[in-house]
């Protein structure tokens, strides 16, 4: 377990966040995270970020109607379901920080601790 | 825990290394005594077997699992199965047989059913009509895939209990659900639902009886006296066709007061279609010319993160986009976003609108 990891930890703990990873976005491999495991499936993250990064060319029929892939990628996203909520931000230097946080947790707390989880590489 | 019994390391190491990389605890057995071990010492979730696997005394590894460790849920595998040693390992429980050489996705698929399978029976029945089996998955509730096969074939999903998807050959949604509801005959299969597209909306019901509705009509196109269709029409379609929950008026009176300058869609994935409400031309069409292009891929984002999805809220360029699902009505609302004070201001009037939703959606007029 690495410092950052121990700062992923203390942050999902003291927010309530159920987990939180961070993936360099080019090979997919975990920088850090914490309780990453059950934010989504390896799989599931994969086609996540696969579609979220434009890697993979969203091509379901809503898309086709409304003329077809997007102009650019991703910078963030947020998705609310009946249970939690997803946060994923896109930084620049090449990570994507992906949080999984009860739905009841304020939207604004939400994307307060992905920022402060986007800040802890320069915290070193 | 899942055991992989092969005899073939090489099989035993794919199978093992790439069941691990997807998350799961797997431990290789080359052979029946081995296997039988872990099966007594340990909680084993699937059970992965050759079948050409036997004792010195000709045990079989699924029958022995199935004698001692009942809770256990097998996968055969085989490279030259006879239809009788097939059979004869589904008559003995196993969810699924797969032919060597071994296609790992759909050794993945067959694991997660069997994991699936943990509770509940799974078998095999007969003289079951697919009304049938629709009704029971919904009455519990269930999310599932329902293959069909025969001389129609195609699948229906189920989500939490309502039907939300259907394909039958080039159709999808309610057109292939009513090819699929027609048929009368054949083979029907459950696999795990994967994250899919909504292609069906509205109650289970409502959707059965507008199903078998259309395929009455297709059956009996001059049964009866016109009066008589004409008032069962009537009242069928009362009964079925539930008014269109949203108030549009009252959403773009409530848009000019509370969100000018920002562009909200109303998206039906089930046709699909996607048509601009806010039709009062506060903006240039050409500023959100990218938007629609984004609306659609929020949309798969968000089914594929979460089928359950309540708000999607997506940044990309200088587009942010929010999607919103209330009971069944789904808005897109987008704004150009210049800096952090319009960010600040899109995100306060998404709240905003989705309050208002639930505040207006369905109430009376």
């Amino acid at each position: 377990m690495t410092a950052r990891d121990d700062r992923f930890r203390d942050a999902c703990v003291d927010a309530g966040a159920f987990g939180a990873v961070a993936v360099q976005r080019a090979t997919r491999e975990v920088i850090a995270g914490f309780a990453h495991a059950g934010i989504a499936a390896p799989a599931l993250l994969d086609r996540l970020l696969d579609l979220l990064l434009g890697t993979v060319r969203p091509g379901g029929p809503l898309t086709q109607l409304c003329g077809g892939s997007p102009p650019s990628a991703a910078r963030e996203l947020y998705v609310a379901g009946r249970e939690r909520s997803l946060y994923c931000m896109v930084l620049e230097r090449g990570e994507v920080i992906v949080v999984a946080a009860p739905s009841t947790m304020s939207v604004a707390l939400g994307w307060t601790l992905v920022r402060g989880l986007a800040a802890t590489e320069h915290a070193r | 825990m899942i055991v992989v019994a092969d005899r073939d390391p090489e099989i035993r190491d794919t199978v093992t290394g790439f069941m691990s990389a997807r998350g799961y605890a797997v431990e290789p057995a080359p052979d029946v005594a081995t296997a039988a071990g872990l099966l007594l010492t340990h909680k084993v979730d699937v059970l992965i077997s050759d079948l050409a696997l036997r004792a010195d005394d000709g045990t079989d590894l699924i029958s022995l699992a199935r004698a001692s460790a009942p809770t256990t849920r097998t996968i055969a595998i085989a490279a030259n199965a006879s239809a009788r040693e097939r059979d004869a390992a589904l008559r003995l429980g196993a969810v699924r047989v797969l032919a060597k050489p071994l296609s790992l996705l759909e050794l993945a698929d067959a694991v997660g059913l069997a994991l699936d399978c943990a509770d509940g029976f799974h078998g095999w029945m007969h003289r079951l009509s697919l009304i049938d089996l629709l009704q029971m998955y919904h009455h519990g509730g269930q999310s599932l895939v329902i293959h069909v096969r025969g001389d129609v074939e195609g699948s229906i999903a189920l989500r939490h209990g309502d039907l939300v998807h259907a394909e039958c050959g080039n159709a999808v949604g309610m057109p292939a659900l009513i090819q699929l509801l027609a048929a009368q005959r054949g083979q029907l299969e459950t696999a795990m639902l994967e994250h899919t597209t909504r292609t069906i909306a509205g109650p289970f019901d409502h959707v059965l009886l507008d199903g078998l509705r259309s395929i009455d009509e297709v059956r009996n196109p001059s049964q009866s006296p016109a009066l008589a269709a004409v008032s069962f029409e009537s009242w069928l379609d009362e009964m079925t066709e539930p008014r269109d929950p949203l108030d549009r008026e009252a959403l773009v009176a409530w848009l000019a007061d509370h969100a000018p300058g920002a562009g909200v869609w109303r998206i039906d994935p089930t046709a699909p279609s996607i048509s601009r409400l806010d039709e009062l031309g506060a903006h240039p069409e050409t500023e959100m010319a990218g938007t629609p292009g984004s609306l659609g891929w929020a949309y798969e984002l968000a089914e594929l993160a979460d089928p359950d999805w309540t708000r999607v809220e997506l940044t990309s360029g200088a587009t942010a986009i929010a999607l919103i699902r209330v009971q069944g009505v789904v808005l897109a609302f987008a704004r150009l976003v210049t800096g952090d004070a319009v960010k600040r201001r899109f995100h306060v009037e998404a709240a905003q609108l989705v309050r208002w939703l639930a505040e207006h959606i369905g109430a009376p007029r």
